[in-house]
């Protein structure tokens, strides 16, 4: 094995033990029954309520898919993850306080049961979890998939692509298993940091080899004369509300994120997690497309290797194959860290839901029960899509976020506390829905296209977004006039 | 209003610049500017978020 291989293997090892270390220590937090399980019986500190939040949020994406973007199309890439860091940070301020406290006078414990309890019937929670699971079984695979690409890569074979996902899919259940959300947050407060130091480590590598060689006007011009610095011809604002909408609402809209609002022990706690969140988000953000940006300039240059653009998800990759053998193993893992840590706590979110949305007929010990086992059969499902690697499957979780939209305007409306019928809440959401699945057939062969549809010269997003709340209002305002 | 309601109103309203000022004011800029907007509206609406979220003990929703 030569040592860049043996290196990558002992960081990963080194992070794999202190994350089991650290989920069996969770351990001792844990209490007996489902609300401890799935949300730590409202109980969970400021400082970890906010990693768990940070880590569960930001994906592998941002240190693969974003560094990528930022290289192939410019600054617009900057602007598309700010647009949904600014988004959050609005909803989160305005909508936290009064989710937080409605959670627990109601006792939610999963997201759906949020809906189905606003509505009064548990048709509208049902369909809820439907949705779920078609948006974020492919979007939990692709996580899996992308532990398997980086220990190809971090070990220098693709056979190591097996290996990496059945670990992917072995730290998920684990982590889930061990203590529930306890182990989940702590294993992702301790790989939010990890995430963070990486990512700093990464950009202070790239900017000592090309802004220490070319100067930052040598940078500027060689990013300036290819336009990348402005507007690139990728990014027309068509295309930037196609990619923006859908995450604008992410914060509304991802059971694994609306879950951890009902998790801080106090106030004080929820203001420290939302404070915590917008340091992290900010920084993590810059540090992403300063990478893609600087990893251009040096390219451009000559000083790295060129990516050809339209294989953009390669540039990190191909960057941490040159870099310091510590530097690279740091990052890949980080990269697998991120991903683990999105997944298990959506697949631990699905779970809840099962438990409380789907079995809420069983007595709380047999609910448990399905929610272990939804954990198991969840994880073996991402694992089969993973190893598969069906092209359709892989493809619908770039859409994961457009199709949760569908959900959107009914959660608004519990969030202002608006009332509506049920029959209206399952319209909206089975219309929205319906919109997107429009679109997706109609682009069966590249279902990615979707995201860009404009039918009726409206971006599909917002005509989910319309449809839904359309529907909605109208069911509102039905109710209100027979009253 | 509370001090978190004119946080988030703040957030929105730089959300809505966040669109708007790159596709008009800024169209066509070649230096840092757009990644400087971004950046700072940004950092305004975490301090917004920081100053507001501050509100909510002492006005309880």
């Amino acid at each position: 094995m030569e040592a860049r291989a043996l290196i990558g293997l002992t960081v990963l090892i080194a992070y794999i033990l202190l994350g089991l270390a650290i989920a069996f220590y969770s351990r001792r937090f844990l209490k007996p029954g489902e609300a401890d399980f799935y949300i730590a019986s409202r109980r969970l500190g400021g400082l970890v309520a906010a990693l768990t939040y940070s880590a569960t949020t930001y994906s592998a994406f941002m240190m693969v898919g974003l560094v990528g973007l930022a290289y192939a199309t410019g600054v617009g890439a900057h602007g598309f993850e700010l647009a949904y860091y600014i988004a959050t940070l609005a909803l989160l301020t305005y909508f936290a306080p009064r989710v937080w406290a409605r959670a627990r006078d109601r006792g939610w414990v999963s997201p759906a049961e949020m809906l189905s309890d606003h509505y009064g019937s548990k048709l509208v929670g049902a369909l809820t979890v439907l949705v779920y699971l078609v948006s974020l079984i492919p979007y939990t695979s692709i996580q899996v998939i992308g532990v398997g690409l980086v220990l190809s890569q971090l070990m220098g074979g693709e056979g190591y692509y097996v290996v990496g996902i059945l670990l992917a899919a072995a730290l998920i259940v684990a982590w889930s298993l061990i203590a529930g959300v306890w182990s989940v947050a702590l294993t992702d407060a301790f790989q939010g940091l990890w995430m963070l130091l990486a990512g700093l480590l990464y950009l202070a590598w790239l900017s000592t080899l090309v802004v220490g060689s070319l100067g930052l006007g040598g940078v500027t011009e060689i990013l300036s004369e290819r336009g990348l610095l402005g507007l690139t011809g990728f990014w027309s604002f068509h295309v930037f509300l196609a990619f923006t909408i859908p995450w604008v609402f992410f914060a509304m809209v991802h059971p694994q994120v609306v879950q951890r609002i009902y998790m801080p022990r106090d106030e004080g706690s929820l203001a420290t997690m939302i404070r915590g969140f917008a340091v992290f988000g900010l920084l993590y953000t810059v540090l992403a497309t300063l990478i893609g940006l600087l990893a251009r300039a040096g390219a451009e240059a000559g000083m790295l290797p060129y990516v050809d653009p339209a294989k953009r998800d390669l540039v990190t990759p191909t960057l941490l194959s040159i870099a310091n053998p510590v530097l690279s193993a740091i990052v890949f893992t980080s990269i697998a860290a991120a991903a683990i840590t999105t997944a298990d706590s959506i697949i631990l979110s699905l779970a809840s839901s099962i438990s409380r949305d789907l079995a809420y007929r069983l007595e709380e010990r047999l609910r448990l029960v399905a929610g272990y086992t939804s954990i198991v059969a969840f994880t073996i499902v991402t694992l089969i899509v993973a190893y598969l690697r069906l092209g359709f499957i892989v493809d619908l979780a770039v859409l994961t976020s457009l199709m949760l939209l569908a959900i959107a305007p009914v959660t608004l409306a519990c969030w202002l506390n608006i009332r509506a019928p049920p029959w209206a809440a399952i319209a909206s959401i089975a219309s929205g829905f319906l919109v997107v699945a429009i679109a997706i057939a109609e682009n069966i062969d590249r279902p990615t296209r979707a995201l860009l549809e404009t039918p009726l010269g409206i971006p599909i997003a917002l005509l989910v977004l319309l449809t839904s709340t359309i529907i909605l209002l109208l069911g509102a305002l039905l109710q209100k006039a027979r009253r | 209003m509370k001090a978190y309601e004119v946080a988030a109103l703040v957030s929105l309203v730089l959300l809505i610049l966040a669109y708007v000022v790159p596709y008009t004011l800024l169209r066509g800029s070649k230096g840092w500017e757009l990644y400087t907007l971004w950046t700072l509206l940004s950092i305004i609406a975490l301090v917004a978020s920081w100053v507001g979220v501050r509100s909510w003990r002492r006005e309880p929703s």
